[in-house]
């Protein structure tokens, strides 16, 4: 096993080398896009290839390489459609490696021993990213991840029953008055369980570790050690409970009939979830399509941040790769230019309204509108608001390496307490303890 | 000078006495070459890789770091990993006493004279040859809580919908019918199989004695296929400990690990690329498959002695 | 000629035959009962697959014959190429295939008929790998294929797991059968212990060798686990990886849609995955449920 070992580790160096080399030639597509068009880069020569999860992803970038190979007329992309998941055992097998690939921020840490190193080919651009965004794609000081999207959370209100009941969104600047808004609409209509609550144990994951985020906390910190028994995590089981002592928590899982029952009933009315809510709202909402608005989240605390990450994905390098520096300028047009961020995320033959669920995570296409405001929720400029939003996401968030596993243990004891079987603090000490004797050493 | 004569032939002589040591002819050795060579280099060079990634700490990148026994006792005191095997145990239940039962049963059926009998060798196998990611679709289907024909059915007689593959309680069952549907065309086979072989005598003497179809299957039929019952319980016990084909298609090990059988359980380490712990779970689970395996065997050669 | 063959094709004395009688309507009902138990996913698969999306979930007991259409299978076959997935499955058959019906019963052979130092022990460590997970080794195996250069090829697709243990095992049982006497007799005329395989055992096992065959053909066209793991490209893909690739890829763009606006396709997707074994099956029918019955009762 030695000798592929030692190549790949010869062959990354080398690599570092010729990014500084790659790193000044690629500039120009940092630089405003008039000056990029302008160059066109005839140098980098070679074939590429790409992998990318299989439908709307691969769609878009699929459509964008002409525009892409315009600029670069000798990278030749071989861009495939593969799964997820193959990603690692091909990494770790270190053959048919691609060049570069889709891959979800959580799993980013599986597999950072076979990224490339490409921190010195992000430096001019890491301004121009969401800080978090880098932040997650960097392990050790390296930089080994391109983001891709970004996706903010908010606070997701039916308009009309608010408006009605003679509420108003503005007054509710914490979760308190998000509980207390809550109980005035009940109190209203008794058949109203105004806050979703998610039930999909992956998802409460999920949830949970996106209002974690909003108070600058993840499940482990900058030094691996659990944090799981501390206040931000204490005040997110609090805020659960008190939901549902008051009878103002709905319980449904995301997108399941209960759930799109009870929002098109008025039955839940607040919607505390990412930006990619909307999708529910646009295409499965039937009643209430249109009635959605979004505004932001309640802070935890004075000056606390109304935003926080939930869900996104980045592309990465493999420190196998046979032509990174190609990938680089790929990914560096695709995700780190105003034309190939037009291309990915704006209205396109396949999303004619830009996509609507995610942003870019790329701050210089904030200033122009790539997405029409979507009429699911009553022509609202969505695309300004999150792009507003963003900036505030706290950064220092940390993913265990155990992520997808936490459904297992935390979402099934958040369940427990759902049912009434556990306290907030017993979720969370019953939860640490688990965590350090299933999935930590 | 004599004696060096002599010996010169003597290494034809030497591999000629090789050749008798082994029983005459080198060609058995040659007959069953091709099994051990590519065992050895598909088999057992994987088997020692794995071994020796088990007393380390290896994430598929880097030199392995020696770590002893860790992954082992990490193991042994991991409420994950024997909340797998009680899984893999739970399951076994669920199919293994049922299927055994009713394959039995059904070829002791299947192996008299009645109508359309081919037919139903037929259907009872059918689900055998379908292939077993279709199956998990048609499952997959059928149990959804919200849109499943089961729980249409179920409602059309008044029952609440029933979270099939969603709830803890019953994704266990549900799965097990999966494994049971699909595997007891096989089972019958076998069943039928050995109860071809009792000598109909001994069916036509009970009769005489004035024993009933019942009484003869509970006392002629199961005991003297026991060989035969051993024989499928023990491919089952190790079919369900190393399943983890059907959880990886069904549910992914959910909900709330209650699918995670002990062979899923250490794929999931695999595929989240903590291949020593990995490694040591494929270890432990394999002691775990040999023991039973030699006690089943152990019962019956008791049972055929006594 | 295996005397357990022989009898799974005689039947019953007619002494056997009972009366009708409430057992015997009992005994029918069970029969049909599980019948219907084991068809109704098939039929129900092949009724949805034929329906308009909707109709499964809406109507999931009904059919009407007016919305009956190929759109499900129009748009999955738009979505894989199959064809090409059905051509890697088929190849990788045959190879394996060959390799295993020529090698597997020599060895069987040599372990039931042939007297050899060692025999038992080495006939129990074949047992022995019969224990080993097999999930221990996909890692292990898939760091090998890289080394050799060989991800993505035929070789690693046929290679590991082809004359499985398990398939001597069930040889071995067999073989047994064989008379002694015979081959005595055929050593007396000067056989050599080949010339006994090919002369005398393999046409005595041919039963046998169809349900070897039968068995190996069912393994590998079902097998995804490892095919997944060791080709990447599509045109390396076999059936099985294809269509758990095509099912995770409909159910990814159907995150949360009403649930059933794939299943459609995904139900075409699984009975063309059936329909060329449901084919093999009837055609040989006979050879098959003798075959596996040979090969289960000498366990």
């Amino acid at each position: 096993m030695s000798s592929p070992l030692n190549s790949k580790l010869s062959r990354r160096n080398f690599m570092r080398m010729l990014g500084v080399g790659a790193a000044s030639a690629a500039l120009p597509a940092w630089l405003p896009r008039v000056a990029a068009q302008a160059t066109v880069n005839t140098d980098l020569a070679g074939d590429i290839v790409i992998w990318d999860r299989a439908g709307d992803l691969f769609q878009v970038i699929d459509a964008a390489i002409p525009a892409f190979n315009a600029l670069y007329p000798n990278i030749r992309v071989d861009h495939q459609a593969v799964e997820t998941s193959r990603l690692a055992p091909t990494l770790v097998a270190g053959v048919n490696v691609p060049d570069g690939a889709f891959i979800e921020d959580e799993s980013l840490g599986l597999i950072q021993q076979h990224l490339l190193d490409i921190t010195d080919w992000m430096a001019p651009h890491v301004d121009n990213l969401i800080s978090y965004k880098v932040r997650v794609g960097t392990f050790d000081g390296q930089i080994k991840a391109i983001p891709y999207d970004v996706d903010p959370a908010m606070l997701f209100y039916r308009s009309d029953i608010l408006e009605s009941n003679g509420i108003d969104v503005a007054s509710i600047l914490t979760y308190d008055d998000l509980i207390g808004a809550a109980v005035n609409l009940k109190t209203a209509n008794s058949n109203m369980k105004p806050i979703h609550i998610d039930t999909t144990p992956a998802l409460i994951v999920l949830w949970v570790s996106m209002l974690a985020n909003q108070q600058n906390a993840s499940f482990i910190d900058a030094n691996g050690e659990l944090t799981l028994e501390s206040e931000p995590f204490l005040n997110i089981m609090n805020f659960i409970k008190n939901a549902l002592d008051q009878g103002v928590g709905n319980l449904s899982g995301f997108a399941s009939t209960d759930d799109i029952a009870a929002c098109d009933q008025g039955i839940q009315c607040f919607y505390p979830w990412a930006i990619w809510f909307n999708y529910q709202v646009d295409a499965l909402l039937k009643d209430s399509r249109g009635l959605w608005r979004a505004t932001n989240l309640p802070r935890w605390t004075e000056g606390g941040a109304q935003t926080a990450s939930m869900g996104g994905s980045s592309f990465i390098i493999p420190s196998g790769a046979a032509n990174p520096e190609l990938s680089w300028a790929f990914y560096e047009y695709m995700m780190l230019s105003l034309d190939g961020i037009r291309a990915a995320f704006g209205p396109n033959d396949i999303y004619p309204g830009g996509i609507t669920t995610i942003i870019p995570a790329y701050k210089p296409s904030y200033a122009e509108q790539l997405m029409v405001p979507p009429e699911s929720l009553g022509g609202q400029d969505l695309y300004g608001f999150a792009t507003s939003l963003v900036d505030q996401i706290p950064q220092d968030y940390y993913f265990p390496l155990w992520f997808g596993q936490l459904g297992d243990i935390l979402g099934a004891n958040v369940q427990r307490m759902q049912a009434g079987d556990l306290t907030p603090e017993d979720v969370l000490s019953i939860s640490a303890e688990e965590i350090r004797s299933n999935l930590m050493r | 000078m004599h004696t060096t004569l002599q010996a010169s032939p003597s290494p034809p002589s030497i591999l000629n006495r090789l050749r008798v040591w082994l029983g005459g002819s080198y060609a058995p050795y040659l007959y069953i070459a091709p099994f051990f060579i590519l065992f050895l280099a598909f088999g057992f060079y994987p088997l020692a890789y794995a071994f020796r990634l088990s007393f380390t700490e290896w994430r598929g990148a880097g030199e392995p770091i020696f770590i002893g026994l860790e992954n082992y006792t990490f193991l042994l005191s991991n409420s994950f990993f024997w909340n797998s095997l009680q899984n893999s145990a739970v399951l076994w239940l669920l199919i293994v006493p049922l299927q055994t039962l009713m394959a039995v049963f059904a070829a002791s059926l299947l192996s008299r004279q009645i109508w359309f009998r081919s037919f139903f060798r037929v259907v009872f196998l059918i689900p055998y040859l379908v292939p077993l990611v279709a199956i998990a679709q048609i499952w997959l289907i059928l149990f959804d809580k919200n849109f499943g024909a089961i729980n249409t059915i179920l409602q059309s007689i008044g029952i609440e919908p029933i979270g099939w593959l969603t709830t803890g309680s019953w994704s266990k069952p549900t799965m097990a019918l999966m494994v049971f549907w699909k595997g007891s065309g096989f089972a019958v086979l076998i069943m039928l199989a050995a109860i071809q072989n009792i000598s109909q005598e001994i069916y036509e003497s009970a009769a005489l004695d004035g024993a009933n179809g019942f009484q003869q299957f509970f006392r002629i039929t199961i005991p003297l296929m026991r060989r035969s019952i051993v024989f499928f319980m023990i491919i089952s016990t190790l079919g369900i400990l190393q399943m983890f084909a059907e959880p990886y298609v069904l549910t992914q090990g959910g909900p709330y690990n209650s699918t995670v059988t002990a062979g899923f359980a250490l794929f999931r380490y695999t595929r989240n690329l903590d291949l020593g712990t990995g490694s040591a779970n494929s270890f432990l689970l394999m002691i775990i498959v040999v023991v039973l395996s030699l006690i089943m065997l152990r019962m019956l050669r008791e049972k055929e002695t006594s | 000629m295996n005397p357990s063959i022989a009898a799974v094709s005689t039947t019953r004395p007619a002494a056997q035959m009972q009366r009708f009688s409430l057992s015997r309507i009992l005994i029918y009902l069970f029969l049909f009962g599980m019948s219907a138990f084991f068809l109704f996913p098939l039929v129900w698969m092949f009724l949805s697959s034929f329906k308009p999306p909707t109709d499964i979930a809406a109507l999931p007991l009904q059919f009407d014959l007016a919305t009956f259409s190929f759109a499900n299978y129009e748009a999955m076959f738009r979505n894989v190429p199959i064809l090409s997935g059905f051509k890697n499955t088929l190849i990788v058959i045959i190879l394996k295939g060959s390799i295993t019906l020529l090698f597997a019963p020599l060895a069987a052979y040599a372990f039931a008929k042939l007297r050899f130092r060692g025999r038992q022990f080495l006939f129990n460590i074949v047992l022995a790998t019969l224990m080993l997970p097999p999930i221990v080794m996909l890692i292990p195996l898939l760091l090998q294929m890289g080394t050799l250069g060989w991800v993505d090829t035929f070789q690693a697709l046929v290679l590991p797991g082809a004359i499985g243990a398990f398939y001597i095992f069930l040889m071995r049982q067999q073989f047994a059968d064989v008379p002694d006497e015979l081959l005595d007799a055929g050593r007396v005329d000067g056989c050599s212990s080949f010339q006994l395989y090919r002369l005398i055992v393999l046409p005595m096992m041919r039963p046998a060798l169809s349900a070897l065959a039968i068995l190996v053909f069912l393994d590998v066209y079902n097998d995804f686990v490892w095919p997944s793991l060791v080709t990447n490209s599509i045109d390396m893909q076999t059936l099985q990886v294809m269509l758990s690739y095509l099912y995770t890829q409909i159910n990814n763009a159907a995150v949360g849609t009403t649930g059933s606006n794939a299943w459609g396709q995904v139900m075409a997707a699984s009975a063309v995955a059936t329909i060329p074994l449901l084919i093999v099956f009837i055609v040989l029918q006979r050879h098959f449920i003798r075959g596996i019955m040979a090969g289960a009762l000498k366990g």
